[in-house]
């Protein structure tokens, strides 16, 4: 299933390219729902390109009901990027901790310049695909149906966690000193 | 008025600047795909150049330093949709400006309503995405300012429906602004052009709370033309959007037209006529035409032949809207689920939304080619709007502290007034007083008669307090205001005497249906213009006033005195004389009560007896300081925190809590009738309240034996409606308080609060 969503920041190009690749450590700790991002490794290569893998922790606010079913590696993903100066691209993998083996989710991230130069345009596509036949304790006529619920839940859900992390990205850059006037960045 | 069509002529330059100077709208269109053309002649003919050299030329700035804003319509959710202004034109337009020397152009729009529903949707965010590059082809760099923010006071008198209202500093302070509207139909209005543009103007978010229900975008339009308007109007008609979804869906259509002119209602009145319609179809309009006016003197230039192919909005389909967006909870609930919305782009807040929109769309879009869709709509309008009236109906007799006030301009001018028409005030109702003091009194002391088919009564109560003490607390001058089921309006002075206290004032009174339970059968609320008269003497106050008009015909009398006199032992003696006469629903108007004299006159005695009783009690409130009037105020921070989510809860609580209390309620109280037509006996109680709240009933009571017994059926539909009634008033508590959790645990962003 694809994944597909736009955010406009009121900041220039570099600074929110910037921002994501190397302050996300940073940028995170302006969202509530995630305890940590963690540089697992970082390389960068003769042309620019940044090879970046990084260990996401998420502390969502559940409901009780599940919150004993929920264990902390369920809650961690391993994010690989591949950070393309010359197109200012993003090619992206995302590892699951938890049913690794029945969840792929990849793709790619564009930023490009809006506003007349004065802001940032950054396209996120990705395509998800969720495999949940043989699911433990999940009955096979409930597959279908389950799958279709999951997939409708993320494809909402990602998007939007993406969209806050750009709008705590426009919060970092306009609490730095020389942010555009107004101060207030949004990312849309 | 003058309309000339057909061949061009050129125009020597002295008919030229007389053309400038004449009142105008230009209507040009071509058979070329080449739009940036058209609007090139469209300012040329319409006068446009020598229309901004002169602002300039009067500000005294040269053209780099004079600000120009234009405000489109942003009526947009994608990229190449026909529902607001063509972006590429609007950079054109910037761009014929910086070649004249106008280098400061800022595009501006404020907030709207579908911030609360779906992302991207702040004013410059959303510019972008539909198509507005900051820069245009020909690298001039331009701004997008959002017209909600820096908002400086504006002098919006207190008679005007936008008192205490501001309006953004980048409007106001333009040296010269541009109102580059859309060509396009609107399902409530019929039609959205450029007056209907100024709406995105003013400053508050959820425009369909503050100026669709609180105040009245035909009221709010009027005032923003009157008192700040655009220098200069245009309306993009080159792609046209036409259809019974001319704000919701983009269903474009070639029309290759540009219409142009200084005068917002003259182009308005242009391009209404080539849409085929009545000018005054819109509310917006009819309301600007009325009070302000199309100038003395005009000239339409062009074809005013209507555009072939064009779909209006059946007049079926405005009348459901506009019945259900009375409503301000069901309007905006109903509202995101039926907007045509790129999601990529724009996508919403919340799950609810996005699915219902979805399922809406499949169902309920393209109404013109898809009838099943469009009875549906106008039924699902129709309901909705029927529910809301039931509600306020129902409010109106058994919670009137539900009901919101009603905030309204004053809706008749009072320089059209001398002191000599105050004056005749005294002069008509002091015979009229004699006539009723000679009259003899009921035993209840109410003095009635009829007099050209209103009633003319009296009712007086003698209140134990000293005169000065009591008019030191109630002010004669708002004793209008105080009178019983004064739900809103505006309030004027016009005259002083010399201790600074009020002689001559005008007014705008909006009272519920009276009596109350005749807006069960549709009765309207009673809305009368006033003129009034007081004086003060030694130990007397008075107010006279007499009705010049009543905008929405509920009233033909509505004229009265009201006396504080001071009366031996430390009291005050407290007259209503009143002469009135309100329109009656259609229902009763086939009664004809006249024809049952005995039955009208009880009906009179009792209504005017409870009138005036809680009117007094009014003026014991006010005299010690308790709040008495009806109603509630408007949440004037509505839509400006929060998210569309929580709109719709609210909407949902409301809904909740109005069936629980109008089922818990005497609405339709089904088991006194039962026992009135002898069908059933009285019964016994069917449920007892204890200490904690829980309801306690007669097991016997509900059962099939009982049931078919007269008790048991009165007592079953008693016992059902007390359950139903409890279990909608504890889901919306419950409902209420889970929203207030939800929104002290929620931080700002989980909302989408900016």
């Amino acid at each position: 299933m694809r994944i597909s969503s736009v955010s406009v920041l009121k900041h220039p190009r570099e600074s929110v390219w910037v921002a994501i690749r190397d302050r996300l450590p940073e940028v995170v700790l302006l969202l509530d729902d995630i305890e940590s991002v963690t540089v697992e490794s970082r390389k960068e290569l003769p042309d620019g390109t940044v090879d970046l893998v990084n260990i996401w922790k998420a502390k969502p606010k559940l409901p009780a009901i599940v919150t004993g079913y929920i264990k902390t590696e369920m809650l961690a993903w391993t994010d690989r990027a591949e950070y393309r100066p010359r197109s200012y691209e993003c090619v992206w993998r995302m590892e699951p901790h938890f049913l690794a083996e029945r969840i792929r989710c990849s793709g790619v991230t564009r930023y490009e310049p809006a506003m007349g130069g004065r802001g940032t345009r950054v396209t996120f596509e990705g395509d998800l695909v969720l495999s949940l036949q043989n699911l433990a304790g999940v009955p096979s006529i409930l597959e279908g149906p389950l799958a279709n619920a999951v997939e409708l839940f993320v494809v909402a859900l990602v998007p939007k966690n993406f969209r806050k992390l750009l709008e705590a990205a426009g919060t970092l850059l306009s609490s730095a000193p020389g942010s555009p006037p107004g101060g207030k960045a949004r990312a849309g | 008025m003058a309309v000339r069509a057909g061949k061009k002529k050129k125009a020597s330059p002295q008919s030229r600047s007389k053309q400038v100077r004449k009142a105008h709208v230009v209507i040009v269109r071509t058979a070329s795909n080449d739009k940036f053309s058209l609007l090139g002649i469209a300012l040329e003919r319409a006068g446009f150049w020598p229309h901004i050299d002169a602002a300039r030329r009067r500000a005294g700035i040269p053209g780099e330093g004079f600000q120009v804003l234009i405000k489109p319509d942003l009526h947009l959710f994608g990229t190449a949709e026909s529902t607001g202004t063509d972006p590429e034109l609007v950079e054109h337009l910037i761009d014929l400006l910086h070649d004249r020397g106008y280098s400061k152009v800022v595009v501006a729009d404020a907030r709207s309503v579908w911030e609360l529903w779906l992302e991207n949707c702040d004013v410059p965010v959303r510019a972008e995405l539909v198509g507005y590059h900051y820069v245009t082809r020909r690298g001039r760099a331009y701004d997008v300012a959002d017209l909600s923010e820096d908002v400086v006071p504006v002098s919006f008198p207190a008679t005007s429906a936008l008192r205490g209202t501001g309006i953004a500093r980048a409007w106001v302070e333009a040296h010269y602004r541009i109102n580059f509207a859309k060509n396009k139909t609107h399902e409530e209005f019929g039609f959205a052009l450029c007056l209907q543009n100024l709406l995105g103007v003013l400053p508050l978010r959820d425009k369909d709370y503050h100026y669709r229900n609180r105040l009245k975008p035909w009221d709010v339009c009027a005032e923003v033309l009157v008192r700040s308007p655009a220098q200069f109007n245009l309306v993009d008609a080159f792609i046209s959007n036409h259809g019974s979804e001319g704000d919701r869906a983009s269903h474009p259509i070639e029309t290759r037209t540009m219409i142009a002119g200084p005068d917002a209602l003259l182009v308005d009145w242009a391009a209404s006529l080539k849409m085929g319609l009545d000018p005054y179809a819109s509310a917006i309009s009819a309301k600007a035409l009325r009070a302000v006016g199309l100038p003395k003197e005009y000239e339409i230039l062009g074809d005013l032949t209507p555009y072939p192919g064009w779909i209006n909005v059946p007049p079926l389909l405005s009348d459901s809207v506009r019945r259900r967006n009375e409503s301000p909870a069901f309007g905006r609930l109903v509202k995101p689920w039926l907007q045509s919305v790129n999601r990529e782009l724009f996508p919403f807040k919340d799950l609810v939304n996005d699915r219902a929109n979805a399922i809406a769309m499949k169902y309920l879009s393209n109404v013109d080619t898809n009838n099943g869709g469009f009875y549906t709509l106008v039924g699902l309008n129709y309901l909705l709007g029927f529910a809301h009236s039931s509600l306020e109906a129902y409010q109106i007799v058994n919670h009137k502290e539900r009901l919101r006030w009603r905030d309204a301009p004053l809706d008749f001018d009072p320089k059209a007034f001398a002191a000599a028409d105050y004056k005749a005030v005294r002069a008509y109702m002091e015979p009229l007083q004699r006539i009723i003091r000679e009259t003899p009194a009921e035993p209840n002391g109410l003095r009635w008669r009829y007099l050209d088919g209103s009633v003319l009564f009296e009712f007086a109560q003698v209140i134990p307090v000293p005169f000065r003490k009591f008019v030191s607390r109630v002010t004669i001058a708002k004793a209008v205001q105080s009178m019983n089921d004064y739900i809103g309006g505006a309030c004027a002075p016009v005259a002083f005497d010399r201790s600074g206290r009020v002689t001559y004032q005008v007014e705008r009174n909006i009272y519920l249906p009276q009596p109350n339970w005749i807006g069960l059968f549709g009765g309207q609320h009673i809305d009368v213009g006033k003129l009034e008269y007081i004086e003060y003497g030694k130990g007397v106050q008075k107010i006279f006033w007499r009705a010049i008009r009543s905008s929405n015909g509920s009233a033909e009398f509505d004229d009265g005195i009201v006396t504080f006199a001071a009366e031996e032992k430390d009291q005050t003696r407290v007259t209503i004389v009143a002469r009135q006469k309100f329109a009656l629903p259609l229902f009763w108007q086939a009664i004809n009560m006249d024809l049952t004299p005995k039955i009208k006159n009880a009906l009179v005695v009792d209504a005017y007896t409870r009138y005036f009783r809680q009117t007094i009690a009014n003026f014991e409130a006010q005299y010690q300081g308790r709040e008495f009037r009806v109603g509630r105020p408007w949440n004037l921070a509505e839509g400006e925190t929060g998210s569309g989510a929580n709109a719709r809860l609210e909407a949902i609580v409301e809904l909740f809590s109005s069936v629980g209390k109008a089922l818990g309620g005497n609405l339709v109280d089904f088991p006194s009738l039962l026992q009135s037509l002898g069908i059933a006996k009285k019964e016994t109680p069917a449920a007892a309240v204890d200490d904690q709240g829980f309801r306690h009933f007669d097991g016997s009571l509900g059962g099939p034996q009982a049931v078919r017994d007269g008790a048991g059926l009165a007592g079953f539909f008693k016992n059902a409606r007390t359950e139903a009634s409890g279990f909608f008033t504890d889901v919306a508590e419950a409902m209420r308080k889970d929203a207030q959790i939800g929104a002290a645990q929620l931080p700002q962003g989980e909302c989408g609060a900016p």
